[in-house]
């Protein structure tokens, strides 16, 4: 079959099928041929030009999107994949920008047994390299059939490094990340510690799970990493020196409420926590609650002078011991005999300051109390707070008691926030841990009149110049403050024994900056303070040295010694056995 | 003259695509190096980080102290050893004989300048 094909090729021929036909036929044909040749065109050209159009329309989207359009498109093809490092946890620092826990990362040692060719060698070898594993132990766990098993968590680069230099196969390093404390002990009761997980289990690590977890911002405390040394070694110093069972110390800004400092001893070392006792984990400055003694005082004479009940010029006759139901209250050292209110204070007369308190009444009492914070659980950013034991009922006797700081136990941290709310014009300021910005002063509520404060600030100082509080002097800081010391119950009678020496202190007195406050727990009296182990001989000399450290630390001026005051000098004068006193 | 027209899109087309490939290889090339280049950083940064969480232990404050004692002889300040500049006496300014200048001194003075 040779048939052209009919449709395309135009002929003169006359096609097969058209055979027999008449004449007029051939040009019907060349009719229908003609006009199916123009059917194509027409569609031929249609379709040119839909295509056409579409690759029009395609060229132009390329030109708009390669040339025009940069709208949706990022300008670099991939956007830096890492401007910070990514920490699992963030950092912890002081409120001067110094580390105080950080997150590393470390390797732990792991083994594939069954790629371990001679166990008994590898456990020899590596045993040599970590004495920490003994060899035995090693081998054993060398000798399993299992494909997994951990020698050693976080290793320190030396112990990586020694390790890897074994080249033993079958050994192989899983890269953690570990919570690291730089500062240890020193830090360890506020930043708290986190577990293996690298969840935080007590204190600020607890406290702040939430923020601390997947971010990268550092977190700023309120301490200052100098003063907390400075505090924590000269408690430390007056713990070995009176054979002492532990202490606490707290650093509070009066005008802001941040806690610079808050020491705790004995500590321990965070980063093996498990290895401390609870004694030691313990954390005295905020948990632990305890019967002040007579820095309650303080309160006592500010409730009373705020409300009237008496005033700087009145006093009491404190020659006759108060006998009440059972008790006896007694002076520490008898004056035996008219006292005024400005000398109860610095003379620490348990007597006057139960008349002082008798003369307010108990709900002024309790009401005051309150309002300081002391009747309830301080508020403050760690877990460990301690609930005060507040007396219930609260009697006549109570009232009595705790005008000169027994019968109401409370935190130091209580205790520094109220006596800061004493001296700073009569404004509760909140205790903080995290660094204040600004340095706006929050005020919860006032608590006192400015004009009670003024004269509360020179009685603290009075009793430091002249009173029971010598020791804590430090010259040209204008340091106030009162003395405690407090028998520790034992059951349920006081032990004569065991004590609290405490100092509570405020500097410089003249426009208070910060509240110090040392607490030493069961001091033992030693020779050179003639067998005493009271807060004026234990506790006002620890104060002193933190004061004389980190006042030129912090920048505060000293001001001119007592004897080189000039007459511009603020003179309040009190008259004490005839002579007449003067504080600012 | 259609001859030279497919001559020229010929020409064009291959230098379009060695352009193509050029730039192609170029940002491949760039990419690693970036890639290369986000990673020392990251690494770094964990440097760093590791020199930062060192830095503070070895600034631990017992430390330093101790340190300062041994080999400086420092001692913790006290407030006895700050002064204010206030408080300085002044210091005796002791004037010396300064000869008044004659007129003829200050107009040589001013012709030696000129």
């Amino acid at each position: 079959m040779n048939r052209p094909d009919t449709t395309f090729v135009r002929t003169r021929r006359p096609l097969d099928l058209d055979t027999g036909s008449d004449p007029t036929s051939m040009i019907l044909l060349d009719g229908t041929i003609k006009q199916c040749l123009e059917i194509g065109r027409t569609r031929l050209l249609a379709a040119g030009l839909v295509f056409a159009m579409a690759f029009l329309v395609v060229g132009l989207r390329l030109v708009d999107v390669s040339l025009l359009t940069d709208g949706n498109e990022p300008r670099l093809a991939a956007a830096p994949r890492s401007n910070a490092l990514e920490t699992i946890r963030a950092d912890i620092v002081d409120r001067n920008g110094v580390v105080l826990a950080t997150t590393l990362p470390t390797a732990s040692l792991y083994a594939n047994p069954r790629q371990v060719l001679d166990p008994e060698a590898v456990a020899a070898r590596l045993s040599a390299a970590l004495p920490e594993l003994p060899g035995a132990e090693l081998a054993a766990k060398l000798a399993t059939e299992k494909s997994f098993v951990w020698l050693k968590r976080k290793l320190s680069p030396r112990q990586q490094h020694e390790v890897n230099r074994l080249g033993i196969p079958g050994l192989y390093f899983q890269h953690e990340p570990d919570r690291v404390y730089p500062h240890g002990a020193l830090t360890a009761h506020v930043i708290g510690f986190a577990g293996m997980d690298n969840r935080g289990l007590s204190g600020i690590e607890q406290a702040f799970e939430e923020r601390l977890r997947g971010a990268t911002r550092p977190l700023a405390l309120s301490l200052d990493l100098r003063v907390q040394h400075v505090l924590t070694e000269e408690l430390a110093a007056a713990m070995a020196t009176f054979r002492a069972i532990g202490a606490a110390g707290l650093v509070l800004d009066a005008e802001s409420g941040e806690v610079v400092a808050m020491a705790s001893l004995p500590s321990f070392d965070p980063a093996r926590p498990g290895e401390a006792d609870d004694d030691a984990r313990f954390n005295r400055a905020s948990l632990g609650v305890y019967e002040m003694g007579s820095v309650f005082k303080i309160f006592t004479t500010a409730m009373a002078l705020d409300q009237g009940a008496v005033g700087l010029q009145d006093g009491y006759d404190v020659s006759q011991p108060i006998r009440v139901a059972s008790y006896t209250i007694r002076d520490f050292k008898p004056k035996n005999r008219w006292l005024s209110v400005p000398e109860i204070f610095i003379y620490s007369s348990n007597i006057g300051s139960v008349h002082m308190a008798m003369d307010s009444g108990t709900p002024a009492q309790k009401a005051f109390l309150g309002n300081l914070g002391l009747t309830r659980a301080a508020q403050i950013e760690v877990p460990e707070v301690g609930q005060p034991m507040v007396p219930s009922p609260w009697r006549e006797i109570n009232t009595m008691t705790i005008s000169y700081g027994h019968g109401l136990a409370v935190s130091p941290l209580q205790m520094v926030s109220a006596v800061a709310a004493v001296v700073n014009g009569g404004q509760l300021v909140p205790a903080t841990l995290l660094k204040r910005g600004g340095g706006e002063r929050v005020v919860v509520r006032r608590v006192l009149s400015a004009r009670t404060s003024r004269d509360m600030r020179w009685l603290m100082r009075l009793a430091v110049q002249n009173g029971t509080g010598r020791l804590a002097d430090a010259p040209g800081y204008l340091v106030g403050g009162k003395t405690g010391t407090a028998d520790k119950l034992r059951g349920r009678r006081y032990a004569r024994s065991a004590r609290i020496a405490s100092f509570i202190g405020a500097f410089p007195m003249d426009r208070p900056r910060y509240v110090i406050f040392a607490m030493i727990d069961e001091p033992k009296g030693i020779e050179s303070t003639h067998g005493y182990a009271t807060g004026g001989w234990v506790a006002a000399p620890v104060v002193r040295r933190v004061i004389e450290r980190m006042g030129p630390l912090l920048g505060i001026q000293p001001k001119a010694l007592d004897e080189e005051e000039g007459a511009d000098r603020h003179l309040v004068p009190v008259n004490l056995k005839g002579t007449v006193f003067a504080a600012n | 003259m259609s001859r030279i027209a497919v001559l020229v899109w010929l020409t064009a087309i291959m230098v379009a695509a060695l352009g193509l490939f050029h730039v192609k290889y170029e940002v491949q090339r760039l990419e690693e190096e970036l890639g290369l280049e986000h990673q020392s950083i990251l690494e770094r940064q964990e440097a760093i980080h590791i020199l930062k969480a060192e830095w503070s232990y070895l600034n631990q404050p017992a430390r330093l102290s101790d340190l300062a004692r041994r080999h400086l002889g420092l001692a913790p300040m006290v407030g006895t050893q700050v002064v204010r500049l206030d408080d300085l006496p002044q210091r005796a300014v002791q004037k010396a004989e300064v000869p008044t200048p004659t007129l003829d001194a200050i107009l040589a003075r001013a012709r030696n300048s000129r």
